[in-house]
């Protein structure tokens, strides 16, 4: 496992990218076990090998054209609008939630079972008819659902840009705490879970 | 990138749009301290310059192109592997740059930002290229090896060692060769670390990924190349 773990880490080691107390452990490792050090030694010679061809730099020629081809392209080209500052960029903000789907699902998961749970344990407290049995299940599902939309807005407010920040966690909060108000056990259940 | 501190007059304004603009270049002392402040004041003259940019103040554009356009060049250069291409990358790169600069939040380094942008037109590029593979500029020799034509010149230059220059060239076609069997997203995570020195995590930024993501792209990076490239000593 050890060895696994050392071969992982021994192009990173190469490239100086380790942490200091993980190259000291690969060095400690590679010290007292043979197939490591030879691995690690094959490694850092491919290294050197492929360090000897460089990325070309551009010719003085090349950088000029290119300079004054765009400097052309610059003339005609137009800057966006002032307005472009202020409108949405829905790929920027989609790269930024880019997690917030998946915790998203999960906390829509544990919310709604959490709520439609709550009343279930409800239910096994309550002497059992067919009418309280419906309210209930009636109690249990909007729960979930009340679970649910917190659980979107708490998980979507997480990565978003400054100003979807301020838009989305408004009116969740606004919302949790109208719903709070109410009283009901149940949405205060679903509330700590959602969140 | 150069360490000299730039000392830029912009005209604002009226006279914004003009290119009547001075830049100085202003040689300083290589000590610590003093390469300490030129990056600070190079960091200040580039917020400067982004925010005169998005004014509209073309020359102080074009200023901050000069700043990044090099690094940008030899990337696209060495991925296209042709002045053409490169060429191409650069100009489609610096005008989306210019279009959307005003939706430039600062929310990373305009270093990140640009080089973002031309890694996704790089990897277009690769992307494209994988699959019109007809297109390639090689040639085969007897031992079916592919061989750019163009790297078959020789160097007539005074000086030059021709032995060197063919054993160069030849390890540059065996690793182009073996670079081209990556997918473009490792070639990217390769390229970006083996041959510019970023940072994983610098690299995952540009690329939109995570450090440990970018971290095991060049590990299989590294893996592919060492088995293609297994007879080179």
């Amino acid at each position: 496992m050890k060895c696994e773990w050392v071969r992982e880490n021994i192009t990173l080691h190469v490239y100086g990218e380790l942490a200091d107390d993980v190259r000291h452990e690969l060095e400690q490792h590679v010290a007292r076990c043979g197939d490591c050090a030879a691995e690690l030694k094959a490694e850092q010679e491919f290294h050197a090998v492929l360090s000897q061809d460089r990325a070309a730099e551009p010719t003085p020629n090349l950088l000029a054209a290119s300079r004054m081809r765009l400097q052309e392209a610059l003339e005609t080209a137009e800057q966006g609008h002032f307005w472009h500052r202020l409108a949405f960029d829905p790929a920027n903000w989609l790269r930024q939630v880019r997690f917030s789907p998946a915790l998203a699902s999960v906390i829509l998961i544990l919310g709604f079972a959490g709520g439609v749970g709550t009343s279930y344990r409800v239910v096994a407290h309550q002497p059992q008819s067919p009418v309280t049995s419906a309210r209930c299940l009636r109690s249990g599902f909007s729960s979930g659902v009340g679970g649910t939309f917190f659980s979107i807005f708490s998980a979507f407010s997480v990565g978003v840009t400054k100003v979807a920040i301020r838009s989305f966690s408004v009116p969740s909060s606004a919302l949790a705490h109208l719903l709070l108000r109410t009283g009901k056990p149940e949405l205060r259940t679903v509330f700590w879970l959602g969140r | 990138m150069p360490a000299d501190v730039l000392v830029v007059t912009l005209a604002v304004g009226a006279g914004a749009h003009s290119n009547k603009n001075r830049v100085e270049r202003v040689s300083k002392n290589q000590d610590p301290t003093t390469r300490a402040m030129a990056g600070q004041e190079r960091r200040i003259d580039d917020t400067i310059l982004i925010r005169e940019a998005q004014s509209g103040n073309r020359a102080a554009f074009e200023e901050l192109v000069r700043h990044y356009d090099q690094p940008v060049l030899r990337l696209a250069l060495h991925l296209t592997g042709t002045e053409h291409d490169a060429q191409d990358v650069y100009q489609d790169a610096f005008l989306k740059a210019y279009k959307n600069i005003g939706r430039f939040r600062f929310e990373c380094s305009f270093y990140t930002w640009i080089y973002r942008i031309v890694t996704n037109l790089c990897l277009d590029h690769l992307r494209k290229k994988n699959v019109r593979k007809e297109d390639a500029p090689v040639v085969k020799d007897g031992d079916g090896g592919e061989y750019d034509l163009l790297e078959q010149v020789a160097d007539g230059r005074a000086g030059a060692n021709p032995e060197r220059d063919l054993m160069r060239r030849q390890l540059g076609a065996r690793i182009s060769g073996a670079l081209e069997k990556l997918t473009p997203r490792e070639r990217m995570v390769f390229e970006l670390k083996h041959y510019h020195g970023l940072k994983l995590r610098t690299v995952g930024e540009i690329l939109h990924t995570t450090e440990e993501t970018a971290k095991n792209t060049l590990f299989r990076a590294t893996q592919k190349l060492r088995g293609a490239l297994a007879d080179m000593r």
